[in-house]
């Protein structure tokens, strides 16, 4: 049975002594309890704004949700939910993370070791917009509708995507190092999804256009400033040769996927 | 005070504030990026009539700009910062904008106040133009303290990239020393050197042709609306007729101004060019003022040569 934690939160915990952060609740199930029932906690975070969890933490959702600053380290699997909302502040999970990674998020930065699961700074179910800012990096792959409605940000997945990527996409830049699942960027009215994998079997929506082969400037101030953030991307896609394709029409068509030659 | 045989006149230079901003501009190649820079730069020599005064700063490795790719780092000061953001707009929309494979980036990301120059020119790309906001979420990096938004133009080669805004700092404008040679031949040399050593001084230009000025001006004129007028004083063809300050022997004078992002620049600028143009055939290094009643800035220069 999932726990629901979304009290894990740096900027939250850095106030608290370990026997407050102890008696705080969470939800296991439907029964709110202590969240000392599953942690041990030691230390504190008032000085460095620091929080460090261990242990499998995959059933264990909304870790870092809404937090504003801090950091808060993952010495292991993260649940869903991961810094949904967040506004500010470095998650760094040192495993997987399950769906809705950074959902609606508003600023600041996850860093995933592992993969993602679906929805990686999507726009919850109803709501009109996505990721609104922030940055999300996942080094290795991650499940469908990444991005979906995303409004503004960053997402970069090292390795393969699933379908419908960058799905109604609004503005905002996803960055696929591996492949591009089917029907990427379905029904997006701008944004960029820059793609490094060359995939033969690729067959983008008929309502995406080409439009020419060149090389975008943007991507090297963009590659440089990646590595920063912890991105790790062939230096040779920042200046590469680009096959640029317009969509979605039936949006407009002021969005882009830009497909790497590998020339 | 006297250097190689030259004499250092005891008196200062006059200078004022002025904001300043500095353009990476690069380009595909070194030839097009030298281009580029060149002609953003053009007739910006003065503000007594240029919308600013420019320069080339440097010429920078692809390693030192933000794209990798060639570039030069230019200078812009003006009268306050709605001035000098109208002169950048105009001078990127003219002469980087046109100019084959360039983009151009702010060079001074760390600075809080701004002037908009990707933000006025997207609107060429009448509806077509893309922005792209990149974040530094943790500000880990000094040259990422804020929100950076590139501009992507859509011109006939690709796309413009164009940062949306550049930061501004309080400069300093006029710093000057006048190089009081025997004749033509040894001022010309004198003054080349003095150009080369200051080109090595990071944050000042020298916006006249060459970095050096012939025809140094006094405030005024007898002619009504004229704000200014050559500087008699060191014209030797005048030497009879007017209060003239030149030495016995001296019959060719040039000026070397420089316009700095701050005092302390202009100070080293100052220094390293008067160091370089001492020497044969310079008979005095003087400078320009006012009496000290106009600009903030005084730089003395035997003060400015003895504390190097």
């Amino acid at each position: 049975m999932p726990v629901e934690a979304e009290v894990v939160r740096p900027d939250r915990l850095r106030q608290l002594s370990p026997a407050e952060v102890a008696a705080l609740r969470v939800y296991h199930g439907n029964r709110s309890v202590p969240l000392g029932e599953f942690f041990d906690v030691v230390g504190s975070a008032a000085e460095d704004g620091r929080v460090v969890l261990e242990g499998d933490l995959s059933r264990v959702k909304w870790l870092g949700a809404g937090m504003t600053e801090g950091e808060l380290i993952i010495d292991g699997d993260a649940g869903m939910h991961l810094g949904a909302e967040m506004r500010g502040g470095l998650i760094e999970v040192r495993g997987n993370v399950g769906d809705w990674c950074g959902a609606e998020m508003r600023g600041g930065l996850i860093r995933v070791a592992g993969s993602a699961g679906h929805l990686v700074g999507a726009a919850y179910r109803g709501s009109q917009r996505g990721m609104r800012g922030g940055v999300i990096v996942v080094k290795g792959s991650a499940g469908n509708e990444v991005g979906s409605t995303m409004r503004r940000g960053l997402i970069v997945i090292e390795g393969d995507v699933g379908d419908f990527c960058g799905v109604s996409m609004i503005a905002g830049t996803i960055v696929v190092g591996g492949r591009l699942g089917s029907r990427p960027a379905a029904g997006m009215k701008r944004g960029t999804v820059w793609a490094l994998c060359p995939d033969p079997q690729l067959a983008l929506l008929p309502t995406f256009r080409y439009a020419c082969m060149y090389q975008p400037v943007f991507l090297r101030f963009f590659g440089r400033r990646l590595q920063t953030l912890g991105a790790s991307l062939p230096e040779a896609a920042w200046h590469g040769l680009y096959e640029r394709y317009c969509g979605d029409l039936v949006e407009g068509g002021l969005g882009e996927i830009l497909l790497w030659t590998r020339t | 005070m006297r250097i190689r045989g030259t004499e250092i006149v005891d008196t200062f230079a006059e200078a004022f504030p002025m904001v300043g901003t500095r353009l990476i501009v690069t380009a595909a190649t070194p030839y097009w990026a030298d281009i580029a820079a060149r002609e953003v730069t053009g007739y910006g020599t003065s503000v007594i009539a240029c919308d600013a005064e420019c320069g080339v700063e440097a010429v920078l490795d692809p390693e030192q700009t933000p794209d990798g790719r060639p570039g030069v780092a230019c200078l812009f000061f003006g009268f306050g910062r709605e001035k000098l953001e109208e002169a950048v707009a105009n001078r990127v929309g003219q002469c980087v904008m046109t100019c084959p494979t360039t983009a151009c980036y702010d060079g001074l990301p760390e600075e809080p106040k701004t002037i908009r120059v990707g933000a006025k020119l997207r609107y060429f790309g009448d509806g077509f133009q893309i922005s792209k906001l990149l974040e530094d979420p943790l500000g880990a990096c000094d040259e990422l303290r804020r929100k950076r938004r590139l501009w992507r133009v859509p011109v006939m080669d690709g796309e413009f990239v164009c940062e949306d805004v550049a930061g501004t700092c309080k400069g300093v404008a006029g710093g000057n020393f006048l190089v009081l040679a025997e004749h033509q031949e040894a001022a010309l040399a004198a003054v080349a050197r003095a150009v080369e050593a200051i080109a090595a001084v990071p944050d000042v230009i020298t916006p006249f042709p060459g970095g050096v000025v012939r025809s140094g001006s006094k405030v005024g004129s007898k002619y009504k609306g004229l704000r200014a007028s050559t500087n008699d004083a060191y014209c030797p063809t005048l030497r009879p007729l007017v209060d003239s300050r030149l030495p016995d022997g001296v019959n060719c004078v040039y000026e070397i101004v420089i316009d700095g992002l701050s005092e302390q620049a202009v100070v080293q600028a100052m220094r390293a060019g008067i160091l370089a143009a001492c020497g044969p055939g310079v008979v005095a290094i003087s400078a320009g003022n006012y009496g000290g009643k106009l600009g903030p800035f005084h730089f003395h220069l035997r003060r400015l040569l003895s504390e190097s």
